[in-house]
């Protein structure tokens, strides 16, 4: 691993101690979907995560997963919409956005808007 | 392969002819990835037709019946599949009846009828499997709907459960966000299924055939790809969405192929 990867590590270790609950979600969930990348990918997302370092507060509320998407997850999108499994798929618009859209302002956790 | 270890409901396994439907072709699909599947529907022999076409290419599938619009069934339909397969990971809600009467010609009865069977089965379903979910760690539910839900084809009923259907999943997706599920659904267009095989001629393929912008009409297979997408990690950054897969009809607004104007 890289400096700057195992740095990120650190990182992600120490906010996984301070928020364990979400820690226990964010792997539960983001193990599964990265774990057939190799460890570069698993460097990128450790980065996203220091990347927002100073937003836990925000990372909670954040409508959906509390993990931001990364460029992997549009990058999925697009291979379904350029591979034959979309042949019938034209003049849409598919979007990956972790529910924002959905939420329209509700934050997550919260369970009325006003 | 892309659901490797996943266990998914699939409700509304079979098709109402011979031939494959929506639900059919999400089950050999799931199979086919890997997912143990467990079909059901409110046919019990066509729900078999559907495993057995798994088992025959070697994939892991077990068929039940239930009626979906009974809380009662539900659960069962539930509890079957994580008695058999130990947990739940992928809901798909495929259950839907059609009805092509406008507001006048449409009775109480039906429009209940409809509205019951395309409503409520997503309701039940979800609410049974998603305590199912959580304990397994989290899931993806995908719910169809259908291009009906954007304009007013010729059907009250089914389209106002279309419609719904989309902002249904819209707030599941919110609520249920906290639990690491996903929520998403499907639009589809006209398909040669066994469904709309009655009101399937040759007529009527050609025309489509000209309203459709990529001039074909798609399959079962279509909608299965896009809810593999869906059901899948790929799509793990996706939730509270519609995919429309439709040939570019809606988009294409009454705009017919070769036409270079509308007016
Ligand atoms: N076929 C199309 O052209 C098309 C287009 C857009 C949307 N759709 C939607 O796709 C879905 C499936 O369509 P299909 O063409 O595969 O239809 P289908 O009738 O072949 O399959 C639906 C299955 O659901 C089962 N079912 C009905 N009521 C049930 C209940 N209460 N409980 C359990 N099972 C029940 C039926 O027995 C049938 O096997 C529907 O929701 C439909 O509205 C279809």
């Amino acid at each position: 691993m890289s400096p700057k990867g195992e740095e990120a590590l650190k990182a992600f270790q120490k906010f996984s101690e301070e928020f364990p609950e979400d820690f226990k979600r964010f792997t539960a969930f983001a193990a599964k979907p990265y774990a057939f990348f190799d460890p570069k990918t698993r460097e990128l997302i450790i980065t996203t995560i220091l990347a927002t370092k100073g937003y836990e507060s925000e990372f909670k509320f954040h409508p959906t997963f509390f993990l931001l998407g990364t460029a992997w997850d549009t990058a999925y999108a697009a291979l379904y919409l350029a591979s034959d499994e979309a042949s019938y798929v034209t003049g849409t618009t598919l979007i990956v956005d972790g529910g924002l859209l959905a939420a329209g302002g509700r934050r997550r956790g919260e369970e009325k808007l006003v | 392969m892309r659901l490797d270890g996943k266990v998914a409901l699939v409700v509304g396994a079979g098709s109402i002819g011979s031939g494959v439907g929506n639900g059919r072709a999400i089950s050999i699909l799931f199979a086919r990835e890997g997912a143990r599947v467990v079909c059901a529907d409110i046919n019990f022999q066509s729900a078999e037709e559907t495993v057995k076409m798994i088992r025959e290419e070697g994939g892991e599938a077990a068929a039940v019946q239930g009626d979906a619009t009974k809380s009662g069934d539900a659960k069962r339909l539930v509890d079957f599949t994580v008695e058999l397969y130990g947990k739940l990971n992928i809901l798909v809600n495929v259950v839907g009846i059609a009805s092509g009467l406008g507001v006048l010609e449409t009775s109480e009865d039906e429009w209940d009828r409809v509205l019951t069977t395309n409503l409520k089965s997503i309701f039940l379903m979800s609410k049974h499997a998603v305590p199912a979910m959580i304990k397994s760690g989290g899931g993806a539910i995908i719910n169809i709907s259908s291009a009906a839900a954007f304009v007013a084809h010729p059907c009250l009923s089914y389209g106002t459960t279309k419609a719904a259907i989309i902002n249904m999943t819209r707030c599941m997706a919110v609520d249920l966000a906290k639990y690491n599920i996903r929520v998403n659904c499907i639009a589809p267009g006209f398909l040669d299924t066994p469904m709309v095989a009655p009101i399937m001629d040759d007529t009527r393929r050609a025309f489509l055939r000209q309203v459709i912008p990529l001039g074909k009409i798609g399959t079962a297979w279509d909608t299965a790809y896009a809810a593999l997408y869906l059901a899948s990690d790929e799509a793990s950054y996706v939730t509270g969405t519609t995919l429309i897969v439709d040939g570019g009809l809606l988009a294409a607004g009454g705009r017919r192929r070769g036409e270079e104007k509308l007016v």
